[in-house]
């Protein structure tokens, strides 16, 4: 088999202009009004959907910087902001996986530390939240954060709307549960 | 007649509230930690590269001369034609356009996906054996194909297919400017499997790429490739025109976009079994310009590419292993043929899962083959090697076991049978020795009754772990047991568990 060795810095991927998107950067939205108006909602978002709020941060923060890196052709979105939730979502739950592989893979203890601030109230919901799965925290996410319908997060995941119909009602249910059984424990 | 899911939802108002007021105080914490400004952000980004940069153009080397091929050529599409109605629903062959996202092994986890819809009414209940006789013996498209197992077309038929003289290559494509397909395609729940670029060499830039994916099944593969073409045919950056054409023409929609040039560009989507694969091409290699037939020739190709995967999935020539339906991640272009592993149906045992059936099931891919934490010395992420991970079907969801399977000898050329199996056996002792000495003061490994089995403990938990070298030279196999819940069975039934697979893998 013949050996291709790549150059580095190499794109893969059309001109630019191939893809429809013009040079020039005039979407009319701007970028720091953007994320000012929006990152904390994101990162409320991505929290909710993991339950670590530095993983939260930085996932959002990249989310933004991936942004801004090709505002060009984010800005002309129907909906930017969605854009950037998903990219943000995506990072977060392929983080938490990396991290959930790798501690079942090794065995290891987690090395995850959280850095930001957590207010002590909140400590048992975030408990709570870690109790779910992945996947059942972010249909909740979308649904009570977002308040978005079943039928437009399946869209959005990409997942029939059987499937996440399932995931809230058992995800609100156990996180209720948690909740509950957290609350009547500590009083 | 059943009941629907709101039938059976007890949900009351009450704990409505008491998760939606949980999940908005969250939002004082977020208050509580600002982020920094936007200038924290563009610094980070512009870091990377300023946005929307200028155009590069792609090569257009010049070089190459055309070498011109029948425009009569016809082919049948045996995977569609073969089994009409159903192989043309269950192996969706589309043109299409560009954009998404890149799932597991190379994927970047960030390009979001559209917000196409799920498409629920495309998918068929049949889907997995599409496709008719084997690509290699059949007479009606002689050479064809290149010998090898690539997943996507390879150089040669990138250069046969569009009558290039010249040399094109095909390299993985790492670059990081890499932007996905076109439209920003939804890629479902696929893991990656290649991402490359086509080059007309001596450029390294490519004029065109290639990406393939794998789903857990067939069914999962079709709503993919229905939800991406929904997407594409919505798609208006850059808008992309359906193409049809007498040559291959079980290719009815081959989708072509404006680059802003005088070329066309092109976009093919093809799926077989449980894989779809996607072409992009947005210049010429040498000047001339692409033509549809040419196109559909690649499409064609691809098709075929695939339908030799599916095949191999299904054992081959070999039928007793059909519908065995493992899942092997590794390395784009370099992950051992799912034959090689065991039927995920063998982790089942009264022992191991009190006769609960298993399967083996997607994980993100980070690059390692390490199945056995620190201890484990196949470390390399390079070379050929595969990993499942096994799972209990419908119970808990966390790993059971994983198995890693590498060939020790990949394109080894001419060596022989006797020279490869060296090569496996000196690895397999390799792997078990490194095991055996792996302790430290928080690490315990005990030899296990039989040869090369170990069973590795820290304060999380045990792995036991058998190294194994296949029937089939230069192959070794590391079948790790885990438990999700801990150690519910004891070790002794883990060593014949173990011994038992170790023994089902040896004849592989």
């Amino acid at each position: 088999m013949t050996a291709y060795v790549q150059a580095p810095g190499l794109r893969w991927g059309p001109p630019r202009a191939a893809r429809g998107v013009p040079v020039v950067v005039d979407s009319g939205l701007d970028f720091d009004a953007f994320y000012r108006d929006t990152s904390a909602r994101v990162v409320h978002l991505v929290y909710a959907s993991t339950g670590n709020l530095t993983l939260a941060q930085d996932c959002t923060q990249e989310a933004y910087a991936r942004a801004w890196q090709r505002w060009g052709s984010v800005s002309r979105a129907d909906d930017p902001l969605s854009w950037v939730r998903t990219v943000a979502r995506r990072l977060a739950i392929s983080q938490w996986r990396k991290d959930t592989n790798r501690a079942e893979a090794h065995r290891q203890l987690s090395l995850v530390q959280e850095t930001a601030t957590i207010s002590p109230e909140r400590v048992v919901i975030v408990e709570a939240l870690k109790s779910l799965s992945a996947q059942h925290r972010e249909v909740l996410a979308l649904h009570y954060l977002l308040d978005m319908s079943v039928e437009a997060i399946a869209a959005d995941l990409g997942a029939p709307a059987g499937t996440v119909k399932a995931r809230l009602h058992h995800g609100r249910k156990a996180l209720a549960a948690a909740l509950g059984g957290k609350e009547a424990h500590h009083g | 007649m059943a009941k629907s899911f709101d039938d059976v939802d007890d949900w009351s108002a009450e704990e409505d509230d008491l998760v939606r007021r949980a999940l908005l105080s969250l939002g004082e914490d977020v208050e509580a930690n600002p982020l920094p400004g936007s200038a924290a952000i563009t610094g980070v980004g512009m870091a990377a590269s300023s946005p929307e940069s200028a155009p590069s153009r792609s090569p257009r080397a010049g070089r190459f001369v055309g070498a011109g091929r029948s425009p009569s050529e016809r082919r049948r599409n045996p995977w569609v034609v073969g089994g009409l109605g159903l192989a043309a629903a269950s192996v969706a062959i589309a043109a299409v356009g560009l954009s998404g996202v890149l799932r597991g092994a190379d994927r970047d986890p960030g390009d979001p996906a559209s917000s196409a819809a799920y498409s629920s009414s495309t998918s068929p209940t049949s889907t997995s054996s599409a496709g008719p006789s084997s690509s290699a013996s059949d007479p009606d498209r002689p050479g064809m194909l290149a010998a090898s197992d690539a997943l996507l077309p390879t150089a040669p038929e990138w250069q046969a297919a569009l009558g290039v003289a010249g040399t094109l290559g095909v390299a993985p494509n790492t670059g990081e400017g890499d932007n996905g397909p076109l439209c920003l395609v939804p890629l479902g729940e696929g893991v990656a499997k290649a991402n490359e670029k086509v080059q007309a060499l001596p450029a390294t830039e490519g004029f065109a790429g290639q990406r393939s994916w794998s789903y857990l099944s067939a069914d999962l593969a079709v709503g993919a490739v229905n939800a991406m073409t929904e997407t594409l045919s919505a798609c208006t950056q850059p808008k992309l025109t359906p193409e049809s054409t007498d040559a291959f023409e079980e290719h009815p929609t081959i989708w072509s976009f404006s680059t802003g040039t005088d070329d066309k560009g092109w976009v093919v989507l093809t799926q077989v079994g449980k894989r779809i694969s996607y072409l992009e091409i947005w210049a010429s290699p040498n000047g001339d310009p692409i033509t549809l037939p040419e196109v559909a020739r690649l499409s064609f190709i691809a098709g075929l590419r695939l339908q030799g995967a599916d095949q191999a999935d299904r054992g081959g020539s070999t039928s007793d292993e059909s519908g065995v339906d493992r899942v092997v991640i590794g390395p784009p272009e370099a992950t051992v043929a799912d034959r090689y592993f065991l039927d995920p149906a063998d982790f089942s045992s009264t022992g191991l899962t009190s006769g609960r059936a298993t399967l083996a099931t997607g994980f993100e891919f980070e690059g390692s083959p390490a199945i056995v934490g620190t201890c484990d010395p196949d470390t390399d992420p390079a070379g050929m090697f595969g990993i499942m991970r096994v799972v209990e079907s419908g119970g808990n969801s966390g790993t059971l076991a994983w198995q890693r399977v590498r060939d020790a000898a990949p394109d080894n050329g001419g060596l022989g049978d006797d020279d490869a199996d060296q090569l496996a056996t000196t690895e397999a002792m390799r792997i078990a020795e490194n095991l055996a000495s792996c302790a430290t003061s928080g690490t315990t490994v005990t030899p296990g009754p039989s040869e090369m089995t170990y069973v590795v403990s820290d304060a999380n938990g045990s792995i036991f772990v058998a190294v194994t070298k296949l029937a089939t030279p230069g192959y070794v196999s590391t079948i790790a047991l885990t438990s999700p819940d801990g150690p519910t069975v004891g070790a002794d039934t883990y060593w014949t568990e173990l011994d038992r697979l170790a023994a089902l893998a040896a004849k592989r």
